[in-house]
């Protein structure tokens, strides 16, 4: 079996498949079963049609070794001694012993595997974490944990209470979903959980859910709800769905697509009424991607808070260690569990350092009048995109502008759309603009500025012959920059274009 | 008038005779009178028809009688009845009895009866059934003026489809894959499909055996499970070919009792059956006429203008060289080219539904198919079948034979006998196929190793429960298997997988076990066969049968179409071809190699001298498999042209075999010796291959075969058959338990057979095995049958084998 082979007989059995893309957020893993996806089946069917991913699967193998501590080994039993002593110890026993040599062989241990891998942070604590407050009810108790930073306390260079000054607009533009002109970020919840899988499914666990919210006094109050064992599950998504009510709308990061439904799925296995339908619901992820992709490596949250709000994460774990961390907390080892409270912790006060920015992304500066962080250019083309989408192409045209000044080099396309949507103001620049842009190099959009021109000679001039002109040299050019669908699309109206105008 | 202008003669009177006057025909004329032999008469049979039982809706009654139905079959009528009073059912009749009925009405009066807030969930084995039965069962719900949705389920279903029918889906049809891996561990998005789950209709379940059918049964297990915890307790309704013992089939397979219904009421017309056995060319090898030329100077006789004719080949690749020649001779058989049609899985489902229209209208007059038109899609009734070779069961061989007959009008069905000799067998003993069901169903829901791969499933999709006196409370039947309550306590306790807290397993581990769980089966892991420049799909065939078929180099048909695989890309499992005009069709070879890793059975005969005479095992073993190289075959002639290398990477797996070892000391005696032993020994292996699925329900593809004159385990010779399935279907099992009969019967087939020096029928032919190899095979095999049967040995198979090979070692 050559090394190829063997990559991709990996590739089929790994549980966790890469990111197709670099781009994705926290791990693309999320979105593959997309809004309503069925996780593993869409990946299951996946590793048969799709693309590969170019990465070695690396989280299928765990780097084995000890806590970077440096802490005994016997503390921290490796699968393989456990794997010794399943013989003689365990209630297992009861199996004929064929059987538990089969089981054994098929991967066992899984969970453990990971316990040992030393995440090159700081020192684990051995302890359990502490300030747990159990609360009981008739379903059982629930536990949580409550943070509260001062509304002024700088995560990263934003103060969590920036984000009083973010105008809503701004997010109900980049994410063109209108229910969030009713958001306001104030009093809305911020959310971000913590689950043992990204596949979704019965059997993935949401063990920790952060919801932080300002109080009244401008302090920030984080709520970690914490499940101690899956006999907490009901009460503590109880408490959830009566904190989510509570409050006016959600703030997340791609909690749409993946938070949402891991506690939705959960609250309906357990009884709970879910509380996210008719809430308006903030997922940074989308506009926040829309605003800045281009310009981002990737589109997770540690990049996104790092470039747009300065937040240089310390120590972390990283979130796609928390699951190992719980599972081995429930097996009783507890000394990676208060790294997960402060991941999520910090995921949570992102958040609104996150939404503080975007709401001053048309300001282009902070309340303060400090300059806003994040790329300019891509920002300016964005926010002119969003608007012309949006049908506001008078404002779209300074956002084009800054853009034309903030771009290194020139680009072919935006001065097309700029140029566009002057004609469609009826702007007379719109037709120097055109010309220049059809003399200067002859590309593919070469074509559709000829269409453009043409229609200027004919609607704005009444001169058919020019069009009909324009629309030759146009025809001209097809076959050398269109083909397929897209040519014969333009062939045909360009044909008909013509016959209109060249008609006397 | 010579022979030929004698054929010819009789070819052109036999266009246009009732299929009667047909076989009067054929037994009348040569070379066919010689040929066609053991012939067997099924004589008609009368409708049993009754009305609608008592309690069916007055609606549906009128529903149906507006579609020419006012009245039913008693079958039909004996299951409806038995699922309105609440019980489950399995419908165990022939092809085109009119089974589909006895559910639609259950359901549809469940419908009506709820006001439509009932709920049904089906499953086919195949996707091509489900998208059939769904476009009935829409047509049906329309009449009745309902806004129920009915829906297939699957891999190509769109996602805004797949919300609907989540939330609103009355009917949903699916299969089996989809139901383990999508829909029941995500069944919190169903809990409305789960809440009002009315009826589960299960297809077609004779298909249900092995591996894959015993994980269904769990899979069936999971689905109870789900069902009673969101408050509903479906019925089954399921529907199968005859089959020996259907209800203790239909017991294991859904975990409780079923009410059988058996006895058809549909009508038949007299069925005429004929064995050929083709001439013997060389009588010293024992050679036949190769069964596939046979099936194409038999089709000049049989078809024509006024008939449908069915040939199911037991190969796909049989399947499109014989279309290929049948086009080609169209003129011969008084047809068109266009009239004469392939059709097998592997076709683009679009062609699929083509040739069914064609065949259900008539247009298309003869189709060459394999077992895809075994299964109830709906193609009408066919006048004649000709098996090319027998299927491998005798289900099948009903299900094939089941293809044929119009209510009132006479059939013909008519089994080509290959050189091989399970067929020779039947064609010696054709009472085997007429005297009722014997080959019973292989179903092993306890199977440790499925079970506990299905637990983790379940466990995933909801918690398991002690009971307070010790194993699972109720769960959906998987507490009355054996070792769940341990297998659970091992998950948690040693593979961290689950957690048990207060008498509860609950699953807590980072993983998706459906994604890594198997059921066996055809699964869709896929190749797509492309054509290179447009990327057109040509068609899609399984992994296992790329390796032989989609090779580079290799020659692909497509309805007798030839394209040459010019790249094959494995690892995004494409084929990419270009199309050729080739007159030669390829053949792939495999070579095999066994590692035994753990024995679990040993018995053991002793020598009249005391020593060990021959011992049989049981056990699993490590199997490699790679495609070594490709035969080219030149259509007609079959010529080899060439061989040529193959470079693909190897199958492995681990299974199980049913393993012959012969101490040295009886290999010696009875002229195991040097030079051709290992020949002779191989051609021993071969027979009891061939005669094996006579007595274990598969198919001989299903068993691998591995010889060994010394193998480096026993140091002595060896035969391995071994369960090809990951893990072993039990056929391994049944072996052991059988051998007796199972060499008895090799015994019997290579003592009967004619030649003088082996051929393909018994041992193989003289150049396989070796001047003196069928006298030193009939020796062995009448020593092995003979005689007193081995006894059980009580030593320590426990031990790891790993562990014995390093002490030997050491």
């Amino acid at each position: 079996m050559t090394p190829d082979d063997f990559q991709a007989r990996l590739r089929r059995q790994r549980r966790d498949p890469q990111p197709a893309a670099p781009d994705a957020p926290r791990d693309d893993a999320r979105d593959r079963g997309g809004e309503e996806g069925e996780g593993g089946l869409a990946r299951a069917e996946r590793a048969v049609t799709g693309s590969r991913a170019s990465e070695p699967p690396t989280s299928e193998f765990p780097v084995s070794g000890l806590p970077a501590s440096g802490a005994p080994a016997s503390e921290f039993p490796t699968a393989g001694a456990r794997a010794a002593r399943a013989g003689s110890k365990g209630r297992g026993a009861g199996l004929p012993p064929w059987l538990g040599r089969r089981l054994r062989r098929e991967g066992a241990g899984r969970a453990a595997d990971s316990a040992a891998a030393g995440d090159g942070g700081e020192p684990p604590s051995l302890d359990a974490p502490g300030g747990l407050v159990v609360t009981p009810t008739e379903h059982g108790p629930w536990c949580a944990r409550e943070t509260v930073n001062g509304g002024d306390q700088l995560h990263g260079d934003w103060a969590l209470d920036e984000v009083f000054h973010a105008a809503p607009a701004d997010a109900v533009l980049l994410t063109a979903d209108q229910g969030l002109a009713e958001l306001d970020l104030r009093h809305a919840l911020y959310l971000d959980t913590e689950t043992t899988g990204l596949s979704g499914g019965a059997g993935t666990t949401v063990f920790m859910i952060g919801l932080g919210a300002f109080e009244a006094g401008g302090n920030f109050r984080t709520w970690q709800g914490f499940l101690r064992g899956p006999e907490e599950e009901k009460a503590l998504l109880e408490e959830v769905a009566r904190r989510i009510r509570a409050k006016r709308g959600l703030v997340s990061f791609f909690g749409k697509s993946f938070d949402r439904h891991r506690l939705e799925d959960k609250m309906r296995a357990v009884g709970v009424e879910p509380p996210f339908e008719g809430r308006p619901h903030l997922d940074l992820y989308h506009p926040l991607r829309r605003l800045y992709g281009a310009a981002l490596p990737d589109g997770r949250l540690r990049t996104m808070e790092a470039r747009l709000c300065g937040f240089e994460r310390v120590g972390d774990l990283p979130g796609s260690e928390a699951p190992a961390a719980w599972l081995n907390f429930l097996r009783g080892r507890a000394h990676r569990l208060e790294g997960v409270f402060r991941h999520n912790l910090e995921d949570v006060l992102s958040l609104v350092t996150l939404a503080a920015h975007l709401g001053r992304s048309r300001a282009e500066q902070r309340a303060d009048g400090r300059p806003l962080s994040g790329h300019g250019a891509a920002r300016a083309v964005s926010l002119a995109r969003a608007l012309v989408s949006n049908g506001q192409r008078a404002a779209a045209i300074s956002w084009y502008e800054r853009a034309r000044e903030r771009l290194e080099l020139p680009s072919r396309t935006l001065e097309l759309e700029y140029a566009e949507a002057l004609r469609l103001l009826r702007q007379p620049r719109a037709e120097v603009a055109l010309r220049e842009f059809c003399t200067a190099v002859d590309d593919r959009l070469t074509v559709p500025a000829l269409v453009s021109l043409a229609k200027v000679a004919e609607h704005w001039h009444g001169d058919r012959g020019e069009a009909a002109g324009l629309c030759r040299r146009a025809l001209g050019l097809i076959e050398r920059h269109h083909s397929g669908a897209e040519g014969a699309r333009l062939t045909r109206d360009l044909t008909r274009r013509l016959a209109r105008c060249g008609a006397d | 008038m010579t022979d030929e202008q004698r054929g010819l003669t009789s070819v052109l009177e036999s266009r246009g005779l009732s299929v009667a006057a047909l076989a009067q025909r054929l037994k009348d004329t040569h070379p066919w009178d010689e040929c066609l032999g053991s012939w067997h008469t099924q004589e008609p049979r009368q409708a049993e028809l009754c009305a609608f039982p008592a309690g069916v809706d007055q609606r549906l009654v009128e529903l149906f009688a507006a579609r020419g139905v006012q009245q039913v079959f008693s079958h039909q009528a004996e299951a409806i009845a038995a699922s309105l009073a609440g019980r489950d059912v399995l419908v165990a009749t022939p092809t085109a009895s009119g089974k589909t009925l006895c559910y639609t009405v259950p359901i549809l009066q469940s419908l009506l009866a709820s006001g439509g807030s009932s709920r049904a969930l089906f499953l086919f084995p195949t996707k091509a059934l489900s998208q059939d039965q769904s476009s009935s069962l829409s047509s049906l719900v329309a009449e009745l003026g309902e806004g129920w949705h009915a829906g297939t389920y699957d891999g190509d279903t769109p996602p805004t489809v797949r919300r609907t029918l989540r939330d609103r889906g009355h009917m949903i049809l699916t299969n089996p894959w989809m139901l383990h891996a999508g829909i029941l561990p995500n069944h919190a998005k169903w809990s409305e499909l789960f809440r009002d789950l009315e009826y589960i209709v299960v297809d077609e379940v004779h298909t249900l055996s092995g591996v894959f059918g015993s994980s269904v049964a769990n899979v069936l297990r999971r689905l109870l499970r789900i069902a009673a915890h969101y408050g509903s307790a479906p019925r089954f309704i399921g529907c199968s070919a005859t089959l020996p013992e259907p209800g203790a089939h239909g017991e294991r397979l859904f975990g409780r009792p079923v009410e059988v219904v058996e006895r058809d009421g549909s009508p038949a017309g007299r069925r005429l059956f004929a064995i050929h056995n083709p001439p013997l060319l060389d009588p010293v090898a024992g050679l036949r006429a190769n069964a596939l030329e046979e099936a194409r100077r038999l089709a000049p006789m049989v078809c024509g203008r006024e008939r449908q004719v069915i040939f199911f080949c037991n190969r796909r690749t049989a399947v499109d060289v014989l279309t290929r020649y049948l086009k080609q001779e169209a003129g011969q058989l008084g047809l068109e080219a266009h009239q004469i049609r392939g059709y097998r899985g592997g076709y683009l489902p679009l062609l699929r539904r083509e040739i069914e229209g064609d065949l259900r209208n008539g247009s298309a007059k003869v189709v060459v198919t394999t077992n895809a038109l075994e299964l109830g899609i709906d193609i009408g009734s066919l006048d004649v079948a000709v098996l090319v070779g027998y299927p491998g069961s005798q289900a099948s061989f009903w299900q094939r034979a089941g293809r044929v007959g119009r209510r009132g009008c006479e059939s013909l069905v008519i089994q080509i006998s290959r050189s091989d000799p399970v067929d020779q067998f039947l064609a010696l003993h054709p009472e085997y196929l007429f005297d009722g069901a014997k080959e019973s169903v292989a179903l092993d829901p306890d199977n440790l190793v499925l079970l506990s791969e299905q637990i983790k499933c379940a466990a995933f999709e909801l918690p398991f429960k002690r009971a307070a006196e010790g194993g699972v409370e109720a769960a959906g039947g998987f507490e009355a298997a054996p070792f769940t309550a341990e297998i659970l306590d091992y998950l948690a306790e040693e593979s961290e997988l689950l957690l048990e807290r207060e008498g509860r397993w609950h699953w807590m581990a980072d993983a998706y076990p459906a994604q890594d769980v198997t059921l066996a089966g055809n699964e869709p892991d896929n190749v797509v066969i492309l054509e290179m420049d447009t990327e057109k799909a040509l068609g899609e065939i399984d992994r296992e049968g790329a390796l032989t078929t989609c090779h580079e180099g290799a020659i692909y048909l497509v309805e007798g179409e030839t394209w040459k695989i010019e790249r094959l890309d494995w690892e995004n499992r494409r084929a990419l071809a270009r199309p050729v005009d080739s007159d030669y069709f390829t053949d792939a070879l495999t070579d095999t190699e066994v590692r035994v890793t753990r024995l679990e059975e040993h018995s053991r005969r002793t020598a009249a001298g005391g020593g060990e005479d021959f011992a049989l095992w049981r056990g699993e073993v490590h199997i490699t498999t790679v495609a070594t190289q490709y035969k080219k075959i030149r259509f007609y002639t079959r010529e080899n042209l060439g061989a040529e290398d193959i470079h693909l990477p190897p199958e492995e797996k681990d299974t199980e075999a049913f393993i012959l070892t012969l101490s040295d000391a009886s290999a010696l005696e009875l002229g195991l010796v040097d030079g051709d032993r290992g020949s002779a020994w191989r051609g021993v292996g071969t027979l009891i291959r061939r005669v094996a699925p006579l007595f274990v329900r598969c198919q001989g593809a299903d068993l691998g075969l591995s010889s060994q004159v010394r193998s480096p385990h026993f140091n002595c010779p060896a035969l391995y058959l071994f369960d090809r399935v990951m893990g072993g279907v039990g056929l391994a099992e049944i072996l052991y338990r059988k051998e007796a009969e199972v060499l008895e019967a090799a015994r019997e087939v290579v003592s009967r057979c004619p030649c003088e020096r082996g051929c393909p029928a018994c041992v193989g032919p003289p150049a396989e095995i070796g001047r003196v190899g069928k006298e030193t095979a009939v020796r062995i095999l009448e020593h092995l049958a003979s005689g007193e049967r081995p006894r059980p040995v009580e030593d320590d198979l426990a031990r790891d084998v790993d562990l014995v090979l390093e002490d030997g070692e050491a």
